[in-house]
């Protein structure tokens, strides 16, 4: 446990599926958290296990996954394994998109901190990329 | 009664009057409202000039590609379709034609099919990392015998059939071809479209496209191959909807789009295939959204700028080389979560202004698409709304109905001259495809997403029912589920596909893809990839093993 | 536990090879803290097995995707690569986004292949200010090829020159105003020049003007100039190749001494700097903010605080000293 370890700014990993041709909604979150002072990581993953490696090398706060076209359940399921085998298991985990409202039961049982649907207000998405960053990192909020 | 009384004989006007007598011999296109009063199939005046103003099917086309529009052939009307297995897709496709949809041109049968995105980039449903997506957003298809259950007992002469994909179009036109060539169908009667999205540059990320030359000479290839085998083909559609939806302006986008048809030309012409002979099969996917006015005074101006390029920078002589074919689709970026029946409205009147502008074919999104996967209901609401606007609104009565208007004919002379603005930049930074290389197209486009989005955070920009009218509404729409199982049906199909296929056979033929790849790919017997497609389909190759070959020889980019 | 102690613990893992602590490594040096601070001297001179290469050019010429294609090739000759690529922090937030490793995807799953995305966070030159002090962690770890990426504004990329062995330059086809990016400051720093995105149409126009350049100043013989294309994969292997030869002529065969281990005036200032500033900065020591409270009113000069400041430090430094000799006795 790293005492004197501040963070002075988020670091944020946004991710979506190589598959996924859409990064119209990716890419603007990027740019509201770079205006909000954060340095974003983005990569497309193959595996969902390459999310967790990409977060770990980059020493992120948060990592926020984008779903367009499918897998909304089975891939963070899958983040979430690993990032127990990691002994990660703190990392938060924040999922948008479409995610359809059958969705949301089996994804906030896999743990994730929040869910932000196609539309939702970037200063909410935002907000909490801030306080969970800061949550992680061990600070007042 | 209507127009003005003008007579000179060489005008437009006239000359307009004599096209449609020629062609469609003694029949009347005046209709009558329901207040007795007659109403002509096109209006017309002096233009902004104080010249007699151009006539719908006149270049440079401004008011549209023919002269007789919905009077004689209404738009088609082509839903978007597609989810799961082949089955499952095709259970709704029965529902649609006994809805009335699914309508194609003088009593065919049209299907618009979207496929899942491992069947849009040319992935098998076995790739690695890929499984979540199966069936998700888009039927999954890797096997010519698919298209045997999606289309089963079909004549498929009546049926047009549109693919709407990524780097998967050849192979999955190889797929169809080979399909149709099993049940005793002959090329040249088929008629259809390929989008072919084979490019990864419009503001979209991921999926494996090819490189940029490979691109080119894939879609030379097709082209050439379709217009002496496939005639009826359309083959290849550019979207300036999909740059829109990314986040471009009108301007943009159409500007991009039109820079796209350079390139593509220019490739033609180095390869010794003359424009007239490819582009006239041809087409532009547009976006009709939110700007309502806007949106009809760029389909206006891309249709001049379309004609005025292709005449005067590759020399085309032929009018189906000069005529922009538009398919329409209202804008999905507009469709809300909150207050999901709102986006019912957002689809009419962007069907609307399609309609009042003059498009071809037309796709409704269903308005629950923000929520998931269109239900059936929400299908059937889009099929109404196309029907409504045909049958009940007199919109179909008269061609560019618009046209003449301060406001239209101002907006449209103005688009046309910031579009060729644009292109002269992208002439000056050495092409579209420097452009896109060095970043600058998604540099613009992303820009633009970003402002807009900004806009309606701030409230510059009103999404009603987002950041106006809110209402803390619970939320009661049932949302489609796709079949969970799809994806391990999809695997095990493929699985038992393999097990039954003549191995050999396939190897054989995957090999003499590969043969001719490189040929094409030097520059030779441009044709012979497409042809090579069918062939290997028919020897029951996969969608991804064709497509590794292709990426082998016309290279992988990112 | 003194953050000597602490970082010493950090660098024990990160010589195992433990990403994770690799990870916080980095992190501490880039964010200055105490730990960082002590990191960054405790690693001080990277091992001679460590090669480093300095990549450079302008936005658009496919530096990430080329060294992406040259890590597969190079994984061979050089078993563990660390990358770090950089990219501009927002002059008017501070914040970044970092998609160069968007390209890199294909390492994503291999654990000897380390990468890294910096933001300038307001440093010019090309690189951060943490790039030396990363590029010495990853040598710690017992990587054999650490690449980095500039941030490719083109005209101040000369930092990477003193910061790497071998310096490639990366130019898109084309001939427009990139070219007078590369003239003016990337030519000088240059070992090797790739022409990239080789399958499109002017790359041998350019490759023929950037040739009659070097000529023109009579580099031709100390500059190698390639083409290469990442979707063909044309030039790769030969690029790879030329890379591996100018790192095996640059190996002095008694040099066992440490890269960057000599220690001057100007080094030692800039260590004492930052020890001093990671105290003052992030200490939970009250007396600190008396201190500022006292400068701001009127009651202590402002050079009087800061002594007071430094003293604090050299106290800290004794006081964690005798407690780790303490915890050493009572363990």
């Amino acid at each position: 446990m790293l005492t004197q370890d501040t963070a002075p700014q988020p670091r944020i990993l946004l991710t979506k599926s190589f598959i996924d041709s859409h990064d119209r909604a990716i890419a603007t979150i990027a740019l509201a958290l770079r205006d909000a002072a954060m340095e974003v990581v983005l990569i497309d993953y193959e595996q969902p296990e390459d999310v967790v490696n990409v977060a770990l090398q980059e020493d992120v706060d948060v990592i926020g996954v984008s779903f367009m076209s499918g897998g909304q359940v089975e891939t963070t399921e899958k983040i979430f394994a690993e990032l127990k085998r990691r002994d990660v298991t703190d990392l938060p985990v924040v999922v948008g998109g479409t995610i359809r409202p059958f969705d949301v039961p089996p994804l906030e049982a896999a743990g994730v901190k929040a869910i932000f649907r196609g539309g939702a207000p970037l200063t909410e998405v935002v907000d909490s990329f801030r306080t969970l960053s800061r949550a992680y990192r061990g600070l007042a909020s | 009664m209507t127009t003005n009384s003008i007579e000179a004989s060489g005008g437009p006007y006239a000359k307009w009057q004599r096209t449609v007598a020629d062609r469609y011999a003694d029949r009347s296109f005046v209709a009558r409202t329901r207040s007795g009063l007659d109403v002509d199939p096109v209006y017309s005046g002096l233009d902004r000039q104080g010249v007699e103003a151009e006539m719908p099917g006149q270049y440079p086309y401004t008011r549209g590609i023919y002269p007789i529009h919905y009077q004689y052939q209404p738009w088609m009307d082509l839903q978007i379709i597609g989810f799961g297995l082949p089955s499952q897709t095709r259970e709704r496709m029965d529902l649609l034609l006994q809805e009335g949809g699914s309508k194609g041109y003088f009593g065919r049968e049209a299907y618009n099919f979207i496929f899942d995105m491992p069947t849009s980039m040319g992935y098998d449903p076995d790739f690695p990392g890929v499984r979540g997506s199966i069936g998700d957003c888009g039927i999954s298809v890797c096997k010519a015998s698919d298209y045997e259950v999606l289309l089963d007992g079909k004549d498929l002469e009546k049926t047009t059939v549109s693919m709407v994909l990524n780097a998967g179009s050849p192979g999955m036109l190889g797929l169809y071809l080979a399909a149709a060539k099993r049940r005793g169908f002959a090329f040249d009667k088929l008629g259809g479209n390929l989008t072919n999205y084979i490019w990864d540059f419009f503001g979209h990320s991921g999926g494996t496209n090819f490189s940029p030359k490979g691109s080119y000479r894939l879609i030379a290839d097709i082209a050439a191959y379709c217009a002496k085998h496939v005639p009826l083909w359309n083959t290849l559609t550019i979207s300036e909807h999909n740059i829109c939806e990314a986040g471009a302006t009108n301007v943009q986008a159409v500007a991009y789009s039109i820079a796209a048809i350079i390139a593509v030309n220019e490739e033609c012409v180095k390869l010794g295939i003359t424009p007239d002979d490819v582009v006239p099969r041809f087409g532009f996917h547009v976006r009709y959204g939110e700007n309502f006015f806007e949106e009809i005074a760029k389909t206006r101006a891309l249709r001049r700028v379309y004609a005025k390029v292709n005449r005067e920078r590759f020399g085309c002589t032929k009018s189906s080389a000069l005529q922009a074919r538009i398919h329409a689709q209202t804008a999905g970026s507009l469709l809300t979560v909150q207050q999901p029946l709102n986006n019912l409205v957002r689809n009419a009147y962007g069907a609307l202004s399609a309609v009042l502008s003059g498009v071809n074919g037309m796709t409704i999104n269903a308005y629950d698409e923000a929520l998931g996967l269109p239900t059936e209901e929400a299908v059937t609401l889009s099929l109404r709304t196309s029907q409504i606007i045909a049958e009940e609104t007199g919109a179909t009565h008269v061609s560019d109905p618009l046209g003449g208007s301060y406001y239209i004919e101002a907006l449209t002379d103005e688009i046309e001259r910031k579009v060729f603005e644009i292109i002269a930049e992208i002439d000056e930074r050495g092409g579209l495809v420097a452009c896109i290389e060095s970043g600058w197209v998604k540099q613009q486009v992303s820009a633009a997403a970003y402002n807009w989005r900004q806009e309606v955070e701030s409230g510059a920009r009103t999404m009603v029912g987002v950041n106006k009218y809110v209402t803390r509404e619970p939320e009661q729409f049932a949302v489609f589920q796709p079949d969970p199982d799809a994806a391990r049906m999809a695997i095990d199909d493929l699985a038992r596909h393999r097990r039954e296929r003549d191995d050999a056979r396939c190897t054989a033929a995957l090999a003499e893809l590969r043969s001719a790849a490189e040929r094409v790919r030097d520059g030779h017997d441009i044709g012979s990839v497409m042809a090579n497609l069918v062939a290997a389909a028919d020897a029951d190759a996969t969608l991804g093993e064709m497509q590794t070959v292709l990426h082998e020889i016309f290279g992988r980019n990112k | 536990m003194s953050p000597e102690t602490e970082a010493a613990h950090l660098l024990q893992n990160v010589s195992g090879g433990d990403s994770l602590a690799i990870a916080r490594a980095i992190t501490a040096i880039e964010n200055a803290t105490a730990i960082g601070a002590e990191l960054s001297l405790a690693v001080r001179g990277r091992p001679a097995k460590c090669r480093t290469l300095g990549v450079t050019g302008p936005p658009g010429a496919g530096k990430s995707s080329l060294i992406s294609a040259l890590t597969a090739i190079l994984l061979e000759r050089y078993p563990r690569i660390g990358v770090l690529t950089v990219d501009p922090s927002s002059p008017v937030s501070g914040g970044a986004v970092l998609g160069d490793r968007v390209r890199m995807a294909a390492h994503s799953r291999n654990p000897d292949v380390f990468i890294r995305s910096l933001a300038t966070r307001g440093h010019l030159g090309g690189v951060t200010r943490a790039t030396r002090g990363v590029i010495d962690v990853l040598g710690a770890a017992a990587f054999d090829l650490v690449i980095v990426e500039t941030v490719g504004t083109g005209q101040s990329e000369v930092e990477v020159a003193s910061l790497t062995e071998v310096k490639l330059a990366v130019c898109p086809p084309g001939l427009g105003d990139d070219m007078q990016a590369i003239k003016a400051g990337i030519l000088e720093v240059a070992d090797l020049l790739v022409v990239n995105k080789a399958d499109l149409p002017d790359a041998d126009r350019t490759a023929g003007h950037l040739k009659a350049m070097l000529h023109y100043r009579g580099d031709a013989e100390t500059r190698s100039l390639l083409l290469a294309s990442t979707v063909t994969g044309d030039g790769l292997m030969a690029l790879a190749h030329a890379i591996d030869a100018r790192f095996r002529a640059s190996i002095n065969e008694d040099r066992d001494v440490c890269a960057n281990m000599t220690v001057t005036p100007a080094t030692l200032a800039d260590d004492a700097a930052e020890l001093v500033r990671a105290f003052v900065r992030y200490t939970r020591d009250a007396r600190v903010s008396d201190i500022c409270l006292a400068i701001n009113r009127g009651e202590i000069r402002h050079r009087d605080g800061l002594i007071a400041a430094v003293k604090m430090f050299v106290e800290s430094c004794d006081d964690a000293a005798g407690a780790d000799a303490h915890s050493r006795v009572g363990s």
